[in-house]
């Protein structure tokens, strides 16, 4: 018993209530502002080795993914050929989207108080974390992290923290 | 009543166990034919999913594996020597038997991750390129074929190099 206006009316509504429920697309979402991406590659090298084996954050398990050449791979085997771009903006987004309002407030205040993220807390070792205190404060990844996100990144400090070395002797 | 409560609580808790685990062990399938269950049995597979500790596994392990001797091939590296080495420096070094599989239990090397490990047989000597963070099972992250998720079977030479023989009998 609906009239063509009504039947309009309605389809409207649908459609804005539609519109208004769907999240922007992934490519479309953005933080503002956010730390750099041009910036990231060094940061993603330092969290791959420290963070991203197969067995912790380089697992399909994990919501917090973080790819890469020994870990895991987007398109193709593990172990073989070096991060790709791709792989390195998925980590990115996988970084930059955990905690997306406070890191953009972190970043507004120019890398202050980081340990207002859970990313930093878990590698600080500050709050529960599986993996147990990955970047210790003041360390060279903890460096690397927290001042890529203040927007002054400390190169030398991720090429520093993506060496793992073996204890001596072995 | 009272004192039977937490027996009926227990009990209803044993039965429900964990469905996970469940799946993980019902996923792994039977034996193959012939091998009994051992330190033989089920090579290249995730030893900690039944000897991590939750059963159905009697010995508890804190990091076990197969070796083999060529990426491509099925061919179990016996007699390979495995050193683990913890991030405090504490290590243990444990053999591969004739199916190449290696076993440390749980009592006799509680490791701290990350874990450094190598292989050595011979003038192999083998450092793997990145330590181990949280899985006592090679096979997480060494199954095989490989994958976007795997790096396949852990494997110490090209094909075609010779290698001492061994096989189960």
């Amino acid at each position: 018993m609906s009239s063509p206006l009504s039947r309009a009316t309605t389809a409207w509504i649908v459609c804005a209530g539609l519109f208004g429920c769907a999240g922007p697309a992934d490519e479309q979402a953005t933080i503002t502002p956010a730390p750099r991406r041009e910036s990231f590659p060094p940061v993603a090298d330092m969290l791959h080795s420290h963070c991203g084996s197969l067995d912790c954050h380089g697992s399909r398990a994990r919501n917090l993914r973080i790819y890469g050449i020994n870990g895991l791979r987007i398109d193709g085997i593990s172990g073989t050929g070096p991060t790709t771009a791709d792989e390195y903006d998925a980590t990115y987004r996988a970084i930059v989207y955990l905690e997306p309002e406070k890191l953009s407030r972190v970043v507004a205040d120019g890398g202050r108080n980081p340990e207002r993220l859970s990313l930093v807390r878990k590698a600080r070792g500050a709050e529960e974390h599986k993996g147990g205190t990955m970047a210790p404060q003041g360390s060279e990844a903890d460096r690397c992290l927290t001042s890529w996100i203040a927007g002054a990144l400390d190169a030398p400090a991720c090429a520093l923290a993506a060496e793992m070395s073996p204890p001596e002797g072995f | 009543m009272s004192r039977a409560l937490p027996l009926v609580l227990a009990a209803f808790l044993a039965a429900c166990g964990d469905p996970v685990h469940a799946d993980a062990v019902e996923a792994l399938g039977p034996e193959a034919d012939g091998v009994e269950p051992g330190p033989l049995h089920r090579p290249g597979q995730p030893c900690l999913t039944c000897h991590g500790g939750k059963g159905p596994g009697n010995m508890e392990f804190s990091v076990a594996g197969t070796i083999y001797k060529y990426a491509d091939s099925s061919e179990p590296l016996a007699n390979a020597v495995v050193k683990l080495v913890d991030q405090g420096g504490p290590s243990t070094i444990v053999g591969t038997n004739c199916a190449g599989n290696f076993f440390v239990q749980r009592v006799d090397f509680d490791p701290v991750f990350p874990l450094w490990t190598r292989v050595k047989l011979g003038s192999i000597d083998i450092e793997m390129s990145t330590p181990v963070f949280g899985a006592g099972s090679c096979a997480h992250c060494h199954s095989d074929p490989p994958t976007e998720s795997s790096v396949g079977r852990i494997y110490v030479a090209p094909a075609g190099t010779e290698l001492p023989g061994g096989s189960c009998p």
